[in-house]
């Protein structure tokens, strides 16, 4: 917390912060986008794979009619079969009918077999066979609906071919009715097929694992591997619901498409954009710290910590010209180093001046000041600069420019009666000596305040930069005790000197 | 020899060359398609046939089409008769009267067999001759049973 409040970023720091937040932002986006088009492929490749689905089952049930087909002929065409349905010997046809389950289609393992029936023209069971599946009493009959359907056909319908797929005991079956005794049908041959047997072939086919279910949600078949594969996460599960003529009882065939390469491409893409938009952020934040630091952040900077700098004295600073007398010493001092050359600083001590202060009033000493402004004027030469104008803060006087120094004198009050000058002109102590005389003896004469005569006694202790100091501390603390020397020896002025002072 | 101009020889060359495309392109891009009915013939379709079969016991369905496609299976009930083998005397062989039912039948409407069957049969002077033009296609198009 105590961390967090001292922190206070600076410009270059607000700059970086906005682009790496920018840069971000980027990043969650890839982050999110990828995600999302990942959706979108999932569901396209599911839409796909259920078209795909939806070719593979009906060529696998067309096979299967076809077969089935083919089954009823081959029964149809044994030798004796008409004969034994004409004389309607049951017994005889059962035992054919269940020879089938040893012949070619069921033992090349052409078609699943489930149970083979005969029947008339009218549906009465003449033959069946009881090889295939148990077929209780309450089972006797497979997919009734289809039956009840080829029953109530007409006319040269009842010569079609039909075929559907329905659930038997909660098992999906495929059921064909085949006319036998040519184009004057002499009875059906109805061929009942394991239908979760020939959907297998999907698994092979597709090569996914699936699954065969139930609308209650019983599994009619699943793949071995299935439940290790819908545990990796890593497969879509695609489904398709066969049509049925029972709609209660639907039969759903379930797929698992294999993700695993499609997710590790998607990841590794999404890395790499990421991983590249890291990279161009960085890059951004230090061309744009580059180009700002050689141009505009430095200066921009500077100003900007001066700024606070000042927002945060602006209070003391109103009150205290010392500090900014300071640092336009400071600034002198740093030029005329450059240039090599000397300049003079005076600590004016005006006697009494408070005491008009507080005896008259701030207008009366802003009067004064005028005063000793104007009188300075006079006495200085107009390159030793000095003038009251362009006043900032109360108290402080920034004097015109001066054209060989190209820095205002300045005459500043430093608190009660004590006033510090830099003269930037003056380059030795006779000059500064000269000076000082005239100011004192200008200073000195009679001022009329508010129809009030009053007199200013003047003391000037004087230091000369790089003699008598070269900080501005140094100077000023040596001018002060010239000051005080002066004073003390009932004097007007004194130049610092190591050895007396 | 008639001497001719070669301006002229080439423009006899290019006037055939068209001519060849033009011909090859049509019959090569169309084949042959049958006529909807055959004057002396009734068209009809796998109802009517099945429905005949069932009116009339003596009816006879003839399969015009070369034993190797009757292989791939036939109308249950019908007998073999390619239409290279279709005339007057072989009929007469198979239909004891000019008046008895007959149908002639091959793979479709692009299968020009029966036709040609139909219009022997029609000049030999046979006068209930029906025409299932439709032929297998249409017949396994319906799901109604085939022999092999």
């Amino acid at each position: 917390m105590n961390m967090l409040q001292r922190f206070r970023p600076g410009l270059s720091d607000k700059i970086s912060i906005t682009v790496i937040a920018v840069g971000a932002l980027g990043l969650v986006l890839v982050y999110y986008t990828s995600i999302y088009y990942r959706n979108i492929a999932y569901e396209h490749y599911q839409r796909t794979l259920q078209v795909l689905a939806t070719i593979k089952i009906e060529e696998i049930i067309h096979e299967l009619t076809s077969n089935a087909a083919d089954l009823a002929r081959a029964i149809e065409q044994q030798p004796g079969f008409s004969r034994d349905v004409a004389e309607n010997r049951q017994q005889a046809l059962s035992e054919r009918l269940d020879n089938q389950f040893h012949q070619y289609f069921v033992t090349a393992d052409i078609i699943d077999l489930a149970k083979i029936t005969v029947v008339d023209v009218d549906f009465e069971r003449v033959g069946e066979s009881s090889e295939g599946i148990n077929t209780g009493p309450s089972s006797s009959v497979i997919c009734p609906q289809l039956i009840k359907r080829a029953r109530s056909r007409t006319g040269a319908e009842r010569l079609q071919m039909v075929s559907a797929s329905c659930d038997h005991d909660e098992h999906p079956m495929f059921v064909l009715i085949s006319p036998f005794g040519g184009l004057k049908a002499s009875g059906y041959i109805q061929i009942v097929a394991d239908l979760a047997s020939s959907l297998q072939k999907l698994e092979v086919a597709l090569g996914m694992p699936i699954q065969i279910q139930l609308e209650n949600g019983k599994v009619a078949y699943r793949s071995d591997n299935w439940s290790e594969t819908i545990a990796d996460g890593n497969h879509l599960p695609v489904s398709y619901t066969l049509d049925t003529l029972n709609k209660q009882n639907a039969v759903s065939i379930f797929f698992l498409a294999d993700m695993a390469e499609f997710n590790q491409r998607v990841l590794s893409h999404r890395n790499w954009v990421m991983a590249l938009a890291t990279v161009v952020v960085a890059a951004t934040v230090m061309l744009i710290l580059y180009f700002l630091q050689s141009s505009t952040i430095r200066p921009l900077s500077r100003i900007h910590r001066i700024l606070n700098l000042i927002n945060q004295r602006a209070a003391a600073l109103q009150k205290d010209n010392r500090v900014l007398f300071v640092q336009l010493l400071d600034n002198i001092i740093t030029l005329q180093k450059n240039r090599k050359k000397r300049f003079a600083v005076m600590m004016l001590d005006l006697d009494n001046f408070e005491a008009v202060n507080r005896q008259f009033g701030h207008d009366a000493g802003t009067e004064l000041l005028k005063h000793i402004g104007e009188r300075l004027s006079g006495i200085l030469r107009e390159t030793d600069i000095i003038s009251w104008s362009g006043t900032d803060t109360p108290g402080h006087k920034l004097l015109p420019v001066d054209t060989r120094t190209e820095y205002r004198a300045t005459l500043a009050r430093l608190g009660g009666d004590e006033f510090g000058m830099l003269l930037p002109t003056v380059e030795n102590e006779r000059q500064a000596i000269s000076v000082a005389r005239r100011i004192i003896e200008s200073l000195d004469a009679e001022y009329t305040i508010d129809d009030q005569k009053l007199r200013l006694r003047c003391c000037i202790g004087i230091s000369i930069y790089p003699d008598h100091g070269e900080s501005e501390q140094e100077l000023i603390r040596n001018a002060d005790k010239a000051m005080f020397a002066a004073r003390q020896r009932s004097g007007k002025y004194c130049i610092y000197s190591a050895k007396t002072l | 020899m008639i001497r001719l101009v070669p301006q002229l020889r080439q423009a006899i060359a290019s006037a055939l060359f068209l001519l060849v495309i033009t011909v090859s392109t049509t019959t090569a891009g169309k084949g042959y398609t049958s006529p909807q009915t055959i004057a002396g013939a009734q068209t009809i379709d796998a109802e009517r046939l099945i429905e005949l079969a069932e009116q009339n016991d003596n009816l006879l369905i003839i399969d015009s089409r070369l034993r190797s496609d009757r292989k791939l299976g036939y109308i249950p009930g019908s007998i073999s008769l390619p239409d290279t083998q279709t005339r007057c005397d072989t009929l007469a062989a198979l239909i004891a009267e000019k008046s008895g039912p007959v149908i002639f039948y091959c793979n479709g409407p692009r299968c020009r067999r029966s036709d040609n069957a139909v219009a022997t049969a029609v000049q030999c002077g046979y006068t209930n001759i029906y025409w299932f033009r439709g032929g297998i296609q249409a017949w396994k198009a319906d799901n109604y049973p085939i022999s092999k």
